[in-house]
């Protein structure tokens, strides 16, 4: 029976595969391959370069003593304490409860066919496969593993480690359905075991790490400044000595060992001690398959629920009809009848994201920082002037990087419907503007919330309400020849420009390899984490990262030329006054490729045959 | 009016649709029927926008659809077979969306009308999730009803429709046609097509096989009944009777 489970799994690899070597007789399927191939060659062989041919193209020799040493050891112990928290928190909070997932047709096939049980279980196990072999060989890539050896032992080690993840979820996933079968309160009760057990490794760990950081903290730190990587390494060492004899390392040794494979892979290569870090975490592999196999939850209907919401392309609806009648009547915004038509697709793709007016949303978190802010002025914890002021920062630089790929509120949404979208009376440039402008809008304003935050703290600051604030500010403030006050402003200024452009970029980007690829990109709200998906959203994110700071390349080297020009043709120092215009004069020719894009990517509307990547098997 | 001259659709060197003509005047309903791959869904979804034909031409009340494809598609309303909604907005969300996507004047009052006529006015607040097959399908016919279009593009508009609700739509169609729209219908439900189209179109393998009224089209088929009815027509005229 296994062998016809698997006859129907290779055939459905083979036929994936035949589908993706057809989509590149499209030429631009055909061009977006041979870059993508043409990059990773580059990225696997770039460590040839300069070297002989010994495929000793990993990282330095220093950094594989320093793996084998302390270093290494302090770093499988932070992965096992990261491991721990993660797990405890995956199998408290009850989201992403998917355990075996099955196709609708695999369903009404398999489940009336004479097939056991635990062979139906172990198909939908063998299915995640080919996306965790796909995973490694991608992870891998970006790990450059040393050796040929090294390699192995590194595509072996990830396998392992993969696959235990997968396993770990799916039986995660079948204990919970399982619990749903049971009575109330017997459901309740191992509900309520867990929580016990979870706090108990929680509590077990918080109090062995304070131990552990009270015996670090007991000897003063060496100085970082002299020689800061003998300074590291002296930190790992007194680290590793007081942790790897503590309770905390005895607790985490299972955790510790199902990495070593890997620590040690990378390190020494194999030898018969890799072989022997093997045995603890194949043994734990197996009895996880055997945990899932052997389930007894009745998954069928799940996966069948599952499948069906997965066929309609409906999950992001799920969450909303859920919400009360109040919600339903709120609007990101009044919608009038009359105006610009690409503003009902703005308030539309809002609406995706989220329905509260919009000034709420915005003044709401405003009036609890407004009320977080009050802590320090009357006096109470002082020293959070400056974590505060890190935290506007932070809120100002990662999103307009990296949250308009998140949002998926655009085109990788509106391709899923074609049929209304693409009758819709706007032109190809129109629309992609519009498109675009939900994830921008959004963004904004999480930046703007980012610059309210920083100019808050940075007034009460000024006006003498706390003390402390940032005190690299007047250092700052002296350098570019401006009073303190006007800094900030002018800074802000700078960066609102700037940050408007990055985000478009970031957002005309995605929707253009949207439109480009819409075979390769996965649409849809519903963005599939999980150990088979995590090498190639590593991929997506690369490529796409790589493309963004190309496009970001005019107005650093603008910028660079106006300043190379005037401080060192010129001789004249840099003043404050200008940033505004260093911000224009950056984010101009950043937003002249902006427009590009928009051309491009509305052409592509226009243009877009989506018979073969979209509505193929929708007749 | 819509207007399709030697339409051509080829999928990897296979023609769906192949030199397909039709013409369908203000206040007529066409219904284009065919077997199963015939090139119905091709042929409209081609006449919407939503894929590029490979060949021939296609104009909304005189404006061609890739010349002056925002003019076009500014006069036309498509109604696909499976309604694919935005599941994060209510039914009165979607009316709001294509009142201000179309310019709708009165638009408050106009989506009372549809909604009521199409009983959904008491389920405004629902999300797609929460309305059945049937109440989407009405919901995604009253959008496309709301800017008034001079053409209307019906893709089974009855699947998945209650009695009550069919002969509501059926309804709906012969009343937006009488207000000058030209409406093409493809549909398998032969019986809707005999009752509610004023001219059939029958086409195989991506070829016009026979058209004309009811009567038009018994006569032009070769070897039929005097009383046939279209059932009978169209296995005839597709020769899916001899199987």
């Amino acid at each position: 029976m296994l062998r016809a489970l698997s006859f129907v799994l290779v055939r459905s690899v083979r036929g994936r595969l035949v589908q993706m070597a057809r989509r590149l007789k499209d030429p631009r399927y055909l061009f977006g391959a041979v870059v993508g191939g043409g990059w990773i060659l580059f990225w696997v062989s770039r460590g040839f370069i300069g070297r002989s041919w010994n495929f000793q193209f990993g990282p330095p020799p220093e950094m594989l003593e320093a793996a084998a040493g302390p270093i290494g050891q302090a770093g499988q112990l932070g992965i096992a304490i990261f491991l721990t928290v993660i797990g405890v928190l995956w199998w408290a909070v009850p989201f992403g409860r998917n355990s075996l997932e099955f196709t609708e047709p695999e369903l009404h096939l398999l489940l009336p066919s004479p097939i056991k049980r635990r062979m139906l279980i172990q198909y939908g196990v063998l299915k995640s496969q080919p996306a965790i072999l796909i995973g490694v060989a991608i992870s891998s890539f970006f790990m450059r593993p040393g050796t040929l050896l090294g390699s192995a032992a590194v595509v072996v080690s990830l396998w392992i480690f993969f696959t235990l993840w997968d396993l770990h979820a799916k039986g995660r996933g079948l204990w919970y359905a399982r619990l749903d079968e049971m009575s109330r309160s017997a459901s309740w009760s191992k509900q309520i075991l867990l929580w016990v057990v979870l706090f108990g490794v929680l509590l077990g760990l918080a109090w062995s790490g304070f131990q552990v950081a009270l015996e670090f903290v007991a000897v003063p730190l060496p100085d970082f400044e002299t020689d800061t990587g003998e300074a590291f390494l002296e930190v790992a060492e007194r680290f590793v000595a007081i942790a790897w004899t503590s309770p905390l390392a005895w607790a985490l040794t299972p955790l510790i060992w199902l990495t070593r494979p890997l620590v040690y892979g990378v390190s020494r290569g194999i030898d018969f001690g890799w072989f022997a870090t093997l045995i603890f975490p194949v043994a734990i592999l197996i009895a996880h398959n055997e945990w899932v196999v052997r389930s007894q939850a009745r998954f069928e209907e799940t996966a069948l629920a599952q499948a069906k919401k997965r066929s309609k392309d409906a999950t992001e609806g799920m969450n909303f009809w859920r919400r009360t009648r109040a919600r339903r009547n709120w609007v990101a915004f009044p919608l009038r009848a009359a105006g610009r038509p690409e503003v009902a697709l703005l308030w539309k793709n809002i609406m995706l994201v989220q329905r509260l007016p919009l000034i709420i949303a915005f003044a709401w978190p405003s009036a609890l920082f407004g009320l977080v802010l009050l802590l320090p002025i009357m006096g109470f914890i002082p020293w959070l002037v400056v974590p505060l002021q890190v935290v506007g920062l932070i809120i100002m630089a990662i999103p307009p990087l990296f949250n308009a790929r998140a949002s998926r509120n655009d085109f990788r949404g509106d391709l899923l419907r074609l049929e209304i979208m693409r009758t819709l009376p706007l032109g190809g440039v129109r629309m992609f503007v519009a498109e675009v402008a939900a994830p921008v809008v959004m963004v904004m304003l999480q930046a703007l919330f980012g610059v309210l935050i920083f100019v808050s703290v940075d007034a009460i600051v000024e006006l003498g309400l706390v003390t402390g604030g940032m005190e690299v500010k007047q250092d700052l403030a002296d350098y570019l020849n401006v009073h303190r006050l006007a800094l900030v402003p002018l800074a802000i200024a700078a960066y609102v420009p700037v940050a408007l452009v990055v985000t478009l970029l970031t957002a005309c980007l995605e929707n253009v390899a949207a439109l480009a690829f819409p075979g390769w990109v996965q649409l849809g709200t519903a963005k599939k984490q999980a150990a088979a998906k995590f090498g190639q959203h590593m991929l997506v994110f690369m490529a796409l990262s790589i493309v963004m700071f190309a496009g970001l390349l005019p107005g650093v080297l603008t910028v660079g030329a106006i300043l190379a020009v005037q401080v060192l043709a010129w001789g004249a120092p840099l003043s404050a006054w200008e940033l505004p215009l260093l911000g224009l004069a950056g984010a101009l020719p950043v937003g002249a490729v902006v427009v590009a894009l928009a051309i491009l990517g509305g052409n592509l509307w226009d243009r877009l045959d989506p018979s073969a990547e979209l509505l193929a098997g929708r007749n | 009016m819509i207007q399709i001259d030697e339409l051509v659709k080829s999928y990897d060197g296979h023609r769906a649709v192949d030199g397909l003509s039709l013409l369908v005047q203000p206040g007529e309903i066409v219904g284009l029927v065919g077997p199963n791959g015939a090139g119905k869904t091709s042929t409209l979804r081609c006449l919407a926008g939503i894929i590029p034909s490979t060949d021939g031409k296609i104009a909304i009340c005189g404006h061609d659809i890739v010349d002056e494809g925002v003019a076009a598609r500014q006069q036309l309303a498509f109604v696909p077979d499976e309604p694919h909604l935005f599941d994060y907005l209510t039914v009165r969300d979607h009316m709001t969306m294509f009142a201000r996507l179309y310019n709708v004047e009165n638009a408050r009052e106009r989506t009372e009308q549809l909604l009521n006529e199409s009983a959904l006015w008491d389920r405004r607040h629902d999300f797609p999730a929460e309305l059945s097959r049937g109440m989407k399908q009405k919901l995604i016919l009253s959008c496309a009803l709301l800017h008034d279009p001079k053409a209307l593009v019906l893709d089974e508009p009855l699947t998945g429709l209650d009695p009550a609700a069919m002969r509501r739509v059926k309804r709906t169609v012969l009343a937006t046609a009488e207000a000058g729209t030209a409406v093409l219908v493809s549909s398998h439900m032969l019986q809707l097509v005999e009752e509610i189209c004023g001219r059939i179109v029958i086409i195989d393998e991506g070829n016009k096989v026979v058209e004309g009224t009811l009567d038009e089209i018994r006569d032009a088929v070769p070897d039929l009944e005097g009383d046939a009815n279209l059932e009978a027509i169209f296995l005839k005229a597709t020769g899916l009777d001899e199987e």
